[in-house]
């Protein structure tokens, strides 16, 4: 979504890190510290941002893929940004580059191989973001230096499976608990002196109240256009024509263990007491009634008159 | 096709020879449901969560039915409230107004029986659940008639049933049976929306959630039936309430829930979206549903029996 994207790159000129005592290398990013080679600089390099001059982006997270991996114990490192306006490729000797103020420090376990160090690099982008030389589309990198890790506690990330990514979400959060909502009390219908009403036995129809009533005319009642037994496929989808222009009102059960159950059903994988239980939805279009069931079963629907597009 | 003949019924000031059947009060041309019997079951779970109980009705066949949980319900998620006296529809299903184990409390029928069972809920706790059976079938039967009282009030056959010999779960209307009815004024029409949703790195499970207060004013819990339609997820096609849609595939959960008591009846819509490494980040665009409700005139804190 425009609100949120993640940026890899796999361009070998996009990875470089230098070794107290190895010197430096390129197409692959290296943190930690290695005994062989020595303290890391790790830089990685993300080209064509799109976000514009001065934004200040909600957040941002530095995904560094451990690809390789040395000896277990505690990584200790610190990222920064490069402060520039459109860092260059990782070739030559990228390392003195200017750093942004902002900083992330971590001192973390060593990821597993194939996993990944996040830095939360919120502060730092932003710092990039906001040089008045910035544009949009331009690139932006970030170097990881170590901190004192464990001995030979080390990743890297080559260049060639761009497993490494930059997320940024631009704008904060949405109120994901709109207000609620509410509908006022209707008003009834006055009491009439027409139609048809019925009583429960003993009671008096012309002094029954509403609970006593076993029908009235001044309210309806769902009427059943269609009902009838189908034989359904597992995981197969019945329509069942209407024969109405409008979604009817609608119903269903399922049979299971020599039982019947109201769809729909959805125990979410919990254990159904019942032998061989079955799961499944019932909707409804202007042409069909859609049931579908996770078993062979049996169900038993009925179809309303009483439409879903109005009220 | 329409009929000349048989018994239909207009809403106040309006033809009944003209009116759409869908709007008419009460017409023979199309059978109803026929409440027979009504109540309450109630369930006490061992060490296991789990426990069954029964109520008889012994129609011969199994039949159709609506189930409610009897419940104090609340969701902290969406309101920090608790509801006493509250009814929440269809045990068996996943609503997150019914508390963590509303999905472990099934309730169906049988040719003798209305069942309550609970399997894996929580342990040494009573359920109770209020159930509305009807004369109408949930299966496909043929078979004897139930026995009757005697040959006094209103009984309109099917067509091209003699009146005078249709069984009873053949019958288009009985006045042996109650009527679950509804006003005009308690169809209700109404939206939700949610905005754009993403989990990420940074917050690894966003959940997202409202709900609309639909106030009845009938001064009892009611029976009520509740349907929604998506503008994204498959928009042609209305499902009843409720609903929970557990894509495991994208790490996303949406749901329509609900409730009811005295007041009000409450539906909600919610969504869930999980990121797990290394997986793209899981967007997803606002959501609006229309929910379409019906709220009926049965008192769900009260019994009948025409058995």
């Amino acid at each position: 979504m425009a609100n949120e994207d993640s940026y890899n790159t796999s361009n070998s000129d996009n990875y470089a890190y230098q070794g107290s005592i190895g010197g430096n290398s390129y197409g692959t990013c290296a943190l930690g510290t290695s005994t062989v080679l020595g303290a890391f600089k790790g830089m990685i390099r993300f080209p064509s941002i799109p976000i514009n001059q001065g934004v200040s982006v909600n957040y941002a997270v530095l995904y560094f893929y451990a690809s390789n991996v040395g000896d277990s114990g505690v990584m200790r490192t610190i990222c920064y940004g490069i402060d520039e306006d459109n860092t260059a490729v990782l070739t030559g000797d990228p390392f003195g580059r200017p750093k942004t103020s902002a900083s992330t420090t971590i001192s973390d376990t060593r990821p597993n191989q194939d996993a990944y160090e996040d830095y939360i690099v919120t502060n730092q982008v932003n710092e990039i973001l906001a040089r008045g030389g910035w544009s949009n589309g331009n690139a932006m990198a970030f170097i990881i230096e170590d901190n004192s890790s464990d001995s030979n506690v080390w990743i890297s990330d080559p260049s060639s499976g761009a497993e490494s990514y930059l997320l940024i979400r631009v704008s904060a959060e949405p109120n994901f608990f709109p207000t609620p909502g509410s509908i006022a009390v209707p008003t009834f219908p006055a009491s009439v002196n027409y139609g048809l009403k019925i009583s429960i036995p003993g009671i008096d129809v012309k002094d029954a109240t509403e609970a006593q009533l076993l029908l009235t005319t001044r309210k309806k009642e769902y009427k059943i256009i269609s009902q009838g037994n189908e034989n359904l496929t597992a995981g197969v989808e019945k329509t069942i024509a209407h024969g109405l222009s409008y979604a009817p009102a609608h119903l269903a059960y399922v049979e299971s263990g020599g039982y019947r159950l109201k769809l729909n059903r959805d125990f979410l994988g919990a254990t159904d007491p019942v032998a061989g239980g079955a799961q499944g939805y019932i909707g409804a279009d202007t042409t069909n009634v859609r049931i579908i069931i996770d078993q062979n079963k049996n169900v038993y629907y009925y179809i309303f008159i009483d439409p879903l597009n109005e009220g | 096709m329409s009929l000349s003949y048989g018994l239909k019924i207009g809403t106040p000031n309006n033809d009944a020879l003209t009116q759409a059947v869908k709007d008419l009060a009460f017409t023979s041309q199309y059978p109803t449901l026929k409440m027979i019997l009504s109540g309450d079951i109630s369930v006490t779970t061992d060490g296991s969560g789990d426990g069954t109980t029964s109520v008889a009705h012994n129609l011969g066949f199994a039949p159709a039915y609506f189930a409610f949980q009897k419940r104090t319900v609340q969701w902290t998620t969406l309101d920090a409230s608790s509801y006493a006296n509250a009814y929440v529809p269809d045990p068996g299903t996943a609503n997150q107004w019914g508390g963590d184990y509303h999905h472990m409390l099934h309730v169906y029928t049988d040719t003798t029986n209305i069942y309550l069972q609970a399997k894996g809920a929580a342990a040494s706790t009573t359920y109770t659940i209020h159930y509305i059976l009807f004369l109408d079938l949930s299966e496909a039967y043929t078979g004897a008639d139930i026995a009757s009282t005697g040959n006094i009030g209103l009984k309109i056959s099917r067509e091209g049933e003699n009146v005078l010999t249709a069984k009873k779960y053949q019958l288009a209307y009985s006045s042996r049976c109650k009527s679950i009815q509804y006003y005009d004024v308690n169809y209700k029409t109404t939206t939700l929306t949610l905005p754009i949703m993403y989990a990420s790195p940074v917050d690894t499970e966003v959940e997202e959630g409202t709900y609309v207060d639909i106030a009845h004013g009938l001064g009892y819990p009611p029976f009520f039936l509740a349907f929604f339609r998506s503008d994204t997820y498959i928009p042609t096609i209305s499902y009843s309430v409720p609903f929970l849609g557990v894509n495991a595939a994208d790490n996303f959960s949406n749901g329509v829930a609900g409730f009811c008591d005295a007041t009000r009846v409450r539906l909600s819509f919610w969504r869930k979206s999980f990121w797990s490494a290394p997986s793209p980040d899981p967007s997803w665009a606002a959501e609006t549903i229309t929910l379409k409700i019906h709220i009926f005139t049965e008192d769900l804190s009260q019994t009948f029996s025409a058995l």
